[in-house]
């Protein structure tokens, strides 16, 4: 019986933390709302991996997997976000020019600009 | 104590005479049938993938066209790429050797999983049918990458071909999951990880990046399958989306694939090296060492195949210097090999014969890839033929002799027959000299100027390109031999005995071929393995009944 | 070098491992590493919702005011408290309580069939509205650059995810049959455990990608 007591306590956690998420995002604070949702997300994860998903009980072999699999999502999320922050603008989407398929774009197309003649600031 | 004497005889009862009929096979749950289905397999994709690869070099024989015309040639290629690269390549050491050989190097009866290991089989037999039949049949032109946006406005049908690499790579993720899971928990009691034969860290490491970098793949396929489907529209730049995003993904799987053959490779290499040199490994915590290193550091460099796609600078600084760092680990091995060799006592038989290729073109292969890892000079490069020498050297080059050594140093342990000595030594340097009369002149190609994926060239690259074909011919024709001195072998072969090579591995210490519980009476592993200082300690293992 | 101890054999008359318990180290240690590879798959989803967002931020910071937020809300409800049914199944079976885990297992499948249909109400909503994925899209309220990425994105990943919730379900079902016709007792439950290990990365995935399509 305490085994279905504890999961009942980490269970209601889990809920008081969801109805605490959708409150605080009702105050609509932008970037910041982003963050504080994700560390909600992230310690029900953390609670739901140790106490349902038996991780409590288990040393070694799951906790190295399981730890070695976020190294690799913080590496491909990570890096891709490196490269894309440093990109020129015109080569992130949408473009320099307005896509032909894209809801929303103006309705006058941009033309290209004339491109400078070589030899005037072009090396 | 027992030391085999002149005349060995084949063990009465092994895996593959223990059970009979062609139903016992399909329904195996023994990892060893299970291996040398794979190998079935595997060279029949390698036939397929070979012969037309010497299509491609007989079209290039001539400028303009010779034997097919421009797109049967993409249609070609794609079908070379995708064959060697997802149905041969990626499986091969793993699936065959792997399985065979790596619950008998660590003392288990099986590998942890047994259904599961059936069911990598048939997933993969059923995607690579898949993928087979979809390319001949809908004659897909995109190249290996099906790079956005032109996979998804061909023509051509790409969607059957997205699922059957699709399907192969859940066989793949499969057997990765079955080996990481039997060394932890498998390993015979008392074997710590630093007393694992150094094969088994190779297969181990190249079990890590199978499991995580594949659904990234299997992801990005999907997202193109449903792209030609539905138009979701997330790599098509006419709808805003980034198509250098769907190579980010890509190539978080791709880049790392290298290693997923390179590694087991250098598994093979570790073990072979310290047979026939009759000594220790320099440093056995360097080889290990660098395997886990080059498998996280590969994880780190897939940007350096976007250097000309729009990529970001930082982003091409960045991807240019993490890529280096893998040299350096390469290195590390390449050094321990080579400073193992020295003063051993060499056996110059068939499997190290491939083991000098491979540390050779390795050698090459590595430098040349530090040179296109450079920015700068990766803009002259880029999409030559001098990026299709390097990858070839590193992917045939390297993954394949290695692949040659193992099926020669392992080929007495998995039939229990010996093949032609002197015949295979011809064969491998036949193979050897073959494989550098093409590829050579490519570099040379490359660095002229010489686009890859092109059916046609300039007059004055001929030369280069006649040397290369003919290059390809003595490769094929090498192989030719070996497949015939080895099925000739197969039944009319010297009997091989335990042990042939008098090698200290762990996987020798059963029968040749092994029984179908892989040992008769519990092995017991006196010395580190790879130990040769001690050669009066014997494996104390039961005998055959 | 000082020689080695000789190792302990193997026991190959064990058959194939030595006892339950190192059977269980396996079987969790295997599932495991499928959750790792489930996760790097949606991983590969996830790094393309950051790309876009960054690349749009307005648009997909506008997005979720026309999102049914209510219904996915109460969606997280459902299948949070489907997951800790599942949790006390297992707290059952280890208290030798067969009937009573079934039944907590049956009742988790059919919040899992009560989640369905709520997507569904809100798939439906969204057609409706012309909110469909890439070339389809044709949403006049919410009509500016990225503002079809993000559902193109929203129905992939939701997409996704509903297959895996299909499959949990199936998971579940037949974990329920098997635990109310009693093959499973005090000290044989591992299928259950892994089964139930199963339809909590089910949980998971949803708890993140919840909080970024419906709230922020």
């Amino acid at each position: 019986m305490a085994g279905s007591l504890k999961m009942l306590g980490v269970g209601l956690g889990l809920l008081v933390l969801t109805t605490l998420s959708f409150a605080l995002s009702r105050l609509h604070t932008g970037t910041l709302g982003l963050v504080v949702a994700l560390v909600i997300a992230a310690a029900k994860v953390g609670l739901i991996a140790f106490f349902y998903m038996h991780l409590s009980e288990r040393q070694g072999g799951p906790r190295l997997v399981i730890a070695t699999a976020f190294v690799f999502v913080a590496i491909l999320m990570g890096l891709v976000l490196v490269e894309a922050g440093d990109r020129a603008a015109p080569t992130m989407p949408p473009g320099p020019f307005q896509p032909l398929l894209l809801p929303g774009r103006s309705t006058v197309p941009k033309v290209a600009p004339p491109r400078a003649s070589p030899g005037e600031g072009s090396p | 104590m027992s030391f085999e004497v002149a005349e060995p005889a084949m063990p009465r009862e092994h895996y593959l005479n223990a059970r009979r009929g062609a139903w016992s096979w399909l329904t195996t749950h023994d990892h060893k049938r299970i291996g040398v289905m794979f190998l079935v397999a595997l060279l029949c994709t390698f036939l397929l993938g070979g012969m037309f690869a010497l299509a491609l070099r007989l079209e290039l024989l001539t400028p303009g066209e010779t034997v097919m015309g421009r797109l049967a040639y993409n249609r070609a290629f794609t079908l070379h790429g995708v064959i060697m690269v997802w149905l041969f390549l990626i499986p091969s050491i793993p699936t065959t050797f792997g399985n065979f050989l790596l619950p008998l190097m660590i003392g288990a009866r099986d590998v942890a999983f047994p259904r599961l290991n059936l069911a990598s089989f048939y997933l993969f037999v059923v995607g690579a049918v898949m993928t087979v039949w979809a390319i001949l049949e809908g004659g897909v032109d995109t190249g290996w990458t099906f790079y956005t946006p032109y996979s998804t406005a061909t023509g051509t049908d790409v969607l059957p071909v997205l699922m059957g690499v699709f399907v192969v790579g859940f066989s793949t993720i499969l057997s990765g999951l079955n080996f990481i899971t039997t060394v932890h928990t498998m390993r015979a009691p008392g074997m710590g990880w630093m007393r694992l034969p150094l094969f088994v860290w190779a297969i181990y490491g190249t079990s890590i990046i199978q499991v995580l970098a594949t659904p990234v793949l299997g992801m990005v396929l999907l997202l193109v399958a449903l792209e030609r489907v539905v138009g979701v529209g997330l790599f098509d730049p006419a709808r805003g989306g980034d198509p250098l995003l769907y190579q980010h993904l890509f190539w978080f799987y791709s880049h790392p694939a290298v290693y997923i053959m390179i590694l087991p490779g250098m598994g093979v290499i570790s073990e072979a090296v310290s047979a026939f040199c009759r000594k220790n490994p320099i440093s056995y915590r360097v080889l290990v060492w660098s395997t886990v290193g080059i498998a996280f550091v590969g994880f780190l460099t897939w940007g350096h195949h976007m250097f000309v796609s729009g990529q970001s600078v930082l982003g091409a600084g960045t991807f240019s210097i993490l890529s280096m760092l893998v040299a350096i680990f390469t290195a590390l091995k390449i050094f321990t090999w080579t400073s193992t060799m020295y003063r051993g006592s060499i056996w110059m038989c068939t499997p190290f014969t491939y083991v000098l290729g491979f540390i050779f073109l390795l050698f090459f292969g590595g430098m040349s890839g530090v040179a296109v890892a450079v920015t700068s000079a990766d803009l002259h490069w880029h999409d030559t033929y001098f990026v299709v020498a390097h990858f070839h050297f590193i992917m045939v080059g390297a993954s394949l002799m290695a692949f040659l050594a193992g099926l020669h140093y392992w080929f007495p342990k998995m039939f229990g027959r010996c093949y032609p000595e002197g015949l295979g030594v011809g064969t491998a340097v036949l193979i050897i000299f073959g494989f550098i009369t093409t590829f050579l002149p490519q570099f040379l190609l490359g660095n002229m100027g010489m686009p890859r994926r092109y059916a046609d060239y300039p007059e004055h690259f001929q030369p280069l390109h006649v040397a290369s074909t003919a290059g390809a011919s003595l490769l094929g024709f090498g192989f030719l031999i070996i497949a015939a001195y080895l099925g000739w072998s197969l039944r009319h072969g010297r009997v091989a005995g335990r042990n042939p090579w008098g090698s200290r591995g762990y996987e020798w210490h059963s029968d040749s071929p092994p029984p179908e519980a892989n040992f008769h009476e519990p092995p017991v592993f006196p010395y580190r393995p790879h130990d040769y200082s001690r050669p009066d300690l014997q494996p104390e293992v039961g005998h055959a009944a | 070098m000082r020689p080695e101890a000789s190792l302990p054999p193997v026991v190959p008359q064990a058959g194939h491992f030595g006892d339950e318990a190192s059977r269980q180290d396996a079987a969790h240690l295997g599932m495991w590493i499928f959750i790792a590879s489930e996760v790097m798959l949606f991983t590969a989803l996830f790094t393309a919702y950051a790309f876009y967002r960054y690349a749009y931020p307005d648009a997909f910071h506008q997005g979720r005011l026309h999102m049914e937020v209510g219904l996915g809300t109460l969606n997280t409800y459902v299948l949070v408290t489907s997951s800790i049914l599942v949790a006390l199944a297992i707290s059952a079976v280890r208290a030798g309580r067969d009937l009573r885990a079934g039944g907590l297992l049956l009742g988790a499948l059919a919040l899992g069939v009560v989640f369905l249909f709520i997507k569904g109400a809100e798939y439906t909503q969204h057609a409706h509205d012309g909110a469909l994925p890439g070339a389809w899209y044709d949403f006049e309220a919410f009509s500016m650059p990225g503002a079809s990425l993000f559902f193109t994105l929203y129905w992939v990943m939701t997409g996704v995810h509903a297959v895996h919730v299909l499959v949990g379900m199936g998971v579940l079902s037949t974990l329920a049959v098997r635990a109310l016709s009693g093959h499973f007792s005090v000290a044989y439950h591992t299928p259950l455990e892994l089964g139930g290990m199963y339809w909590h990365l089910v949980d998971i995935v949803w708890l993140f990608l919840w909080p970024l399509l419906y709230l922020a």
